[in-house]
């Protein structure tokens, strides 16, 4: 199955006057090359083209703003001509967000990068879209103080994308989603007009828009920068891990941690098969680290200790989690795979306590039954009192038609999570990998949603494709 | 152009998990410009999905060989900036890397040539010198410093004459590559030095891999041997602070250890390390010729650098990263070798 995307027709000179006119002669370029670069994401279908030598979904220029004055023009410029618009960031995504498949403009963030201003005081960061998650972090480190929002894709991913795909970090069960995290946004709608919103602790004047722009995918905008919460760099750390005979002991223990108020920073349960494949046991491993101020860390710590003894759980001691961070970044298994043909993916999604169970059996059940799957493997990744985020990886080896095996991976497992009953993204975002179910995960929103962002949006220029509306 | 190797697929299959660390991407936000998407190019060229021409080929260029990438890379032993090299091999060049060429071709050296003094060859020597395109351009007085320092230990010190100024890194990296340094072998069989000593990391790599049938030594580890064994006495030059600046091929490519700072303590000055520093200093934009054949991006490299070290005295020991923090604006730049040789005398 070959995925085709007709470009909107364009006048490339015209585009290049009024491109040249919003952000000047060295902020465009309508070069092959960084079309082609900007034509595609970490979305695995858009792997198979790279490596099949296929050209897919090239926008037809590309562009780079430096302030919020520009992007605006840009958004004015595009909207004016009927000209689709793509933000980019730094293209890690998993499902497709960022792949121009209506061509166009793609609006690359980047060169909005700054960290304008640490504020020790609130502990806030105000920083640019286009900053680089690992550098932000280093910059925060200088100062002793952390995000404490910790992706897989770190290093090569930015706020703006974060913000975009409501992205969650490794150590999210103790600071939040970003949708937590951000505390007030910079931004541009689509017709043109910048706005920031107030920059509170919380309000109550009404719905907050401007987190309409927070899971939005650059359909209702573009974010320029954000406030960010931040912490002090965590004075004590336990690092912990146990092993348990199955799943629901493990659960139960996590659970009741967390519903007596613990928070743990990382905290992950790994199946049969990842506990043997990572860790060399049986059983399924729990590997947590809890950390923070030194008090509250040794009662959490404790209190985390406790109830995994009391679930029979043994303890592994640092081992585990000291392999966990040596990989936690590592995702280069990938590569060999995809060159040896095969095809790998990772879905995540979320669900109550009482159906993680059967989430995880329905999930990877129904991965394992698809013609050329070769396995079928998963952990609970990220928590919450009142759920958790299922995290499931399936290789294939399906032989020649690879994207239709992804395909039908993909239908397999959001099938089987609608049918327990839960939401189908939990942090990689909807991109156009989640298009065909968001309907029925949404319900009535969904058509709702759609009547927003032809609101806001009256040109339809923003991102097309995405979100299914 | 040639077929990347297959180890460059593993690269661009993955989502730039190094692309913090790369001081070009940093500098120039183009996606293009960003490590894996380097790799995913060379790729389409090679597979023809894409044209190869001198447009389409200039991002296999921007790379400034420092290795940066390699410190997060998944991919046990793979490198980069040597697989861009060799996937630049044979053209078509763009119109930068061809001016490049074209200087290399008329005077031996793409920054064009400040010749030594006079050569000096004699049989036996100690060492042989052999100073490489960059510090002929731009340091002569460097490797000056590094031939005073080993007679004052009591060495004799030959020089490589002029005409033999190409260790095959510029060639290389402007893919055109030839032959290392190829009147060095026939030099080295006639004279029999004791070893040849090299003051530029590049051609260090180059020529210690070359095959020489005798050691080839970086001379600022060779002055330090030279004065840890009391043979090389130096005069102090303290009290007072400086910056250093490592060289990306001095502590990624070519770990010299505390040798650099050492140096500067024996000299009894104060050294103060930027953030980044070590194997994870930051690059000043001047390696694999990037300066030569794409000079803004260099500069704008080379100026996020310079605001980084800080303090109004910087010293480094590559040639080129003296000549790019000059370049970037640093007003008080000085060279290691040159700095200690300037109060060293007779041991």
């Amino acid at each position: 199955m070959s995925a085709v995307y007709p470009p909107t027709p364009v006048d490339p000179e015209a585009l290049r006057r009024a491109l040249a006119e919003a952000v000047g002669e060295d902020g465009y370029s309508l070069a092959l090359v960084d079309r082609v670069a900007a034509s595609r994401d970490y979305w695995p279908p858009a792997t198979l083209w790279m490596l099949e030598g296929r050209l897919v979904a090239l926008p037809a220029a590309v562009v780079w703003p430096r302030t919020v004055d520009e992007v605006a023009a840009v958004l004015r410029t595009c909207a004016a001509l009927g000209v689709p618009v793509t933000p980019f960031g730094e293209g890690s995504g998993a499902v497709g967000g960022a792949v121009p498949v209506r061509g166009g403009v793609v609006l690359d963030t980047k060169r909005m990068n700054a960290v304008r201003r640490v504020d020790r005081s609130n502990l806030l960061v105000e920083v640019e879209a286009g900053c680089n998650g690992e550098r932000l972090e280093r910059r925060l480190g200088a100062e002793r103080l952390t995000l404490g929002h910790v992706p897989q894709s770190l290093r090569c991913s930015t706020v703006g994308g974060w913000i975009s795909c409501r992205a969650a970090g490794q150590a999210s069960t103790r600071y939040g989603k970003i949708e937590d995290i951000v505390v007030a946004l910079e931004g541009v709608l689509p017709t043109g007009e910048p706005f920031r919103s107030p920059l509170a602790p919380r309000t109550a004047t009404g719905p907050r828009i401007d987190h309409l722009l927070v899971g939005a995918e650059g359909t209702l905008g573009v974010i320029t920068a954000a406030h960010l919460r931040v912490w002090p760099l965590p004075e004590t750390r336990y690092l912990q891990s146990w092993v348990f005979d199955n799943e629901e002991r493990g659960l139960e223990a996590v659970r009741r941690t967390l519903q007596a108020g613990g928070r743990p920073a990382v905290v992950r349960l790994y199946d049969h098969f990842e506990s043997s494949r990572h860790f060399g046991r049986k059983g399924w491993v729990l590997v947590t680290v809890v950390e923070g101020d030194p008090l509250l860390a040794e009662a959490e710590a404790r209190l985390l200790k406790g109830n995994c003894e009391s679930q029979k759980g043994w303890s592994l001691g640092e081992g585990p989690v000291r392999t966990w961070m040596v990989h936690r970044f590592d995702v280069s298994l990938a590569s060999p795979l995809f060159r040896q043909g095969a095809v790998l993916d990772t879905i995540e999604v979320a669900c109550l306590w009482d159906r993680a169970q059967d989430m995880y059996r329905e999930m990877v059940g129904a991965l394992g039954e698809v013609a050329g799957t070769a396995l079928a493997s998963g952990h609970f990744s990220h928590f919450y009192p009142e759920g958790a985020c299922l995290y499931v990886t399936v290789v294939g080896f399906p032989g020649e038609d690879r994207s239709s095996y992804h395909a039908r991976a993909w239908e397999a497992a959001m099938e089987a999570c609608l049918g327990v009953g839960g939401s189908i993204g939990h942090h990689h975002g909807a991109g156009l990998q989640r298009v065909p179910w968001l309907e029925r995960e949404h319900g009535a929103l969904h058509g709702a949603l759609g009547r927003v962002r032809r609101a806001l949006d009256p040109a339809g220029i923003m991102n097309p494709g995405k979100l299914g509306v | 152009m040639r077929r990347p190797p297959a180890s460059l697929l593993d690269c661009a299959i993955c989502p730039n998990l190094c692309r913090c660390d790369c001081p070009v991407t940093a500098a120039t936000a183009r996606e293009v410009h960003s490590p894996s998407q380097k790799a995913r190019l060379a790729h389409l060229l090679a597979s023809g999905a894409l044209p190869v021409d001198a447009d389409t080929v200039e991002p296999l260029y921007a790379c400034a060989g420092c290795g940066a990438c390699t410190e997060l890379c998944p991919f046990t032993g793979f490198e980069l900036a040597p697989a861009l090299r060799e996937a630049r091999a044979g053209g078509p060049h763009p119109a930068g890397v061809a001016a490049a060429l074209d200087t290399l071709e008329a005077t031996g050296s793409p920054f064009g040539l400040a010749p030594l003094p006079e050569d000096e060859i004699f049989e036996s020597p100690d060492a042989l010198y052999f100073a490489g395109c960059a510090e002929r351009a731009f340091a002569p007085e460097t490797a000056a410093a590094a031939v005073s320092l080993m007679r004052q230990a009591g060495w004799t010190v030959a020089r490589v004459p002029s005409r033999e100024v190409c260790c095959g890194h510029a060639l290389r990296c402007l893919g055109s590559p030839g032959p290392v340094a190829p009147g060095l072998w026939d030099l080295v069989a006639v004279l029999s030095p004791s070893r040849v000593v090299v003051g530029c990391p590049e051609c260090y790599r180059e020529l210690a891999g070359a095959g020489l049938e005798v050691e080839v030594e970086p001379a600022l580890r060779v002055v330090r041997r030279l004065h840890r064994e009391g043979r090389l006495r130096l005069t102090p030059l303290g009290p007072g602070e400086v910056t250093y600046h490592d060289p990306c091929g001095w502590t990624r490519l070519t770990d010299l250890g505390r040798d650099p700072l050492e140096l500067l303590e024996a000299v009894g000055l104060q050294v103060r390390l930027p953030r980044r520093h070590g194997r994870q200093t930051d690059c000043c934009g001047a390696g694999d010729l990037l300066a030569v054949h794409s000079p803004t991006v260099a500069r704008q490299v080379a100026r996020r650098r310079l605001a980084a070290l800080g303090g109004p005295t910087v010293v480094t020991s590559c040639a080129r990263c003296r000549q790019a923090l000059r370049e970037a604006g640093a007003a008080d730049v000085h060279d290691l070798l040159e700095l200690v040789a300037g109060g060293g005398e007779d041991g």
